[in-house]
């Protein structure tokens, strides 16, 4: 029996903990203006391209397998 | 001779400097004229030389070196471009809600405000030294300026250096190993020496607005985000500015009338569709 009363209990508390963090969650929504975290220095860029592609070069443009050491991207 | 490079956050994007071969301090020094550029040219600052040109429209304005150069290259966008790349399109950036950094958020839309604007050389006018916005317009140099300032940055920074501008970037010179600057374009490594490269694309700085999508590529056909097949075009040009007006122009074109235009245009191009 008082096993059952402290799980019980624990199921209560836990359900309470949940509620009230979501009352507070929603209460205080991302504002906008608040300060912004300062950007990241030293990081390579996000760059990130679409999967899918035609490539075109002519003659003036050469590829190699090199790593490369920046790249073009949408910004 | 080593490979220097510096990194740093500035006109609204990641900036990436490398050369081989600088004398002391001169990455520290471009990285500095770059972020001294952003406060003089960013529509995002009230009190840069661009607000406060675009503030007095309607007005003779002397204007400095810099920004006489980037109007002279806006204009130049829009006949390379065949008035597809538009400076003049800050009050369709307004309308769709495009007032701030993305980063706080859009704010308020009214697409009814965003219409064509007229030909953007009967609402600028540029003279030695000054300029004239017609009234109630107002431009916004976005990539054109990345463009201009890659260039007239790499011209300034060494012989050897390549000079990346939020995507936007000029290769100098033979690179680090002699070859050409190895670049990632597309997926794969191309080498440019003596060349631009850039990228538009619809699928950054785009927000959602019910079941619309928004998106800062305005189109000046009709004033509102562009609606291309093409969800990103990348260029090579023999400039960055160049680069970045051919590869904007084609992605407003679409797959069918891009390659024939970059044909003409470019040394070089990556077309990638819309997801399905």
């Amino acid at each position: 029996m008082r096993s059952l009363l402290l799980k019980a209990g624990a199921t209560v508390l836990t359900l309470l903990a949940a509620g009230a963090a979501a009352v507070h969650v929603s209460g205080h929504v991302k504002n906008a203006e608040a300060p912004l975290h300062p950007g990241v220095l030293g990081a390579p860029p996000a760059v990130s391209t679409p999967a899918r592609g035609e490539l075109t070069l002519t003659p003036a443009v050469r590829t190699s397998r090199v790593e490369t050491v920046t790249s073009t991207y949408a910004s | 001779m080593a490979l220097e490079e510096a990194r740093f956050e500035a006109l609204g994007s990641s900036c990436h400097l490398l050369g081989v071969g600088l004398g002391r301090g001169r990455l520290s020094w471009a990285a500095a004229w770059v972020v001294e550029m952003h406060d003089r040219f960013s529509r995002f600052e009230p009190d840069s030389e661009l607000s406060c040109f675009n503030a007095r429209a309607g007005d003779w304005v002397e204007v400095s070196a810099e920004l006489d150069g980037m109007l002279h290259a806006a204009l130049e966008a829009y006949r390379l471009s065949g008035g597809l790349v538009h400076a003049g399109m800050l009050g369709s950036m307004l309308a769709i809600g495009y007032s701030r950094p993305l980063r706080f958020g859009p704010t308020q839309t009214a697409l009814a405000g965003a219409d064509p604007p007229p030909p953007l050389p009967e609402m600028l006018q540029v003279e030695e030294g000054r300029a004239r916005l017609l009234a109630g317009s107002g431009i916004d140099l976005g990539g054109i300026a990345k463009g201009w300032l890659a260039d007239r940055l790499a011209d300034d920074l060494g012989e050897n250096c390549l000079v990346n501008l939020g995507g936007d970037l000029f290769a100098r010179g033979v690179g680090p190993a002699g070859d050409g600057w190895p670049v990632g374009l597309g997926g794969i490594t191309v080498l440019l020496s003596d060349q631009g490269a850039a990228t538009s694309g619809t699928w950054r700085r785009a927000w959602a607005l019910g079941a619309d999508r928004l998106h800062h590529l305005i189109d000046p056909r009709t004033g509102r985000p562009a609606v291309s097949d093409l969800a990103e075009v990348s260029v090579v040009a023999a400039r960055a500015v160049d680069a970045e007006v051919h590869a904007k122009a084609a992605l407003l074109l679409g797959s069918d009338r891009a390659p024939a235009y970059l044909a003409a245009h470019t040394h070089g191009w990556w077309l990638a569709p819309q997801p399905p």
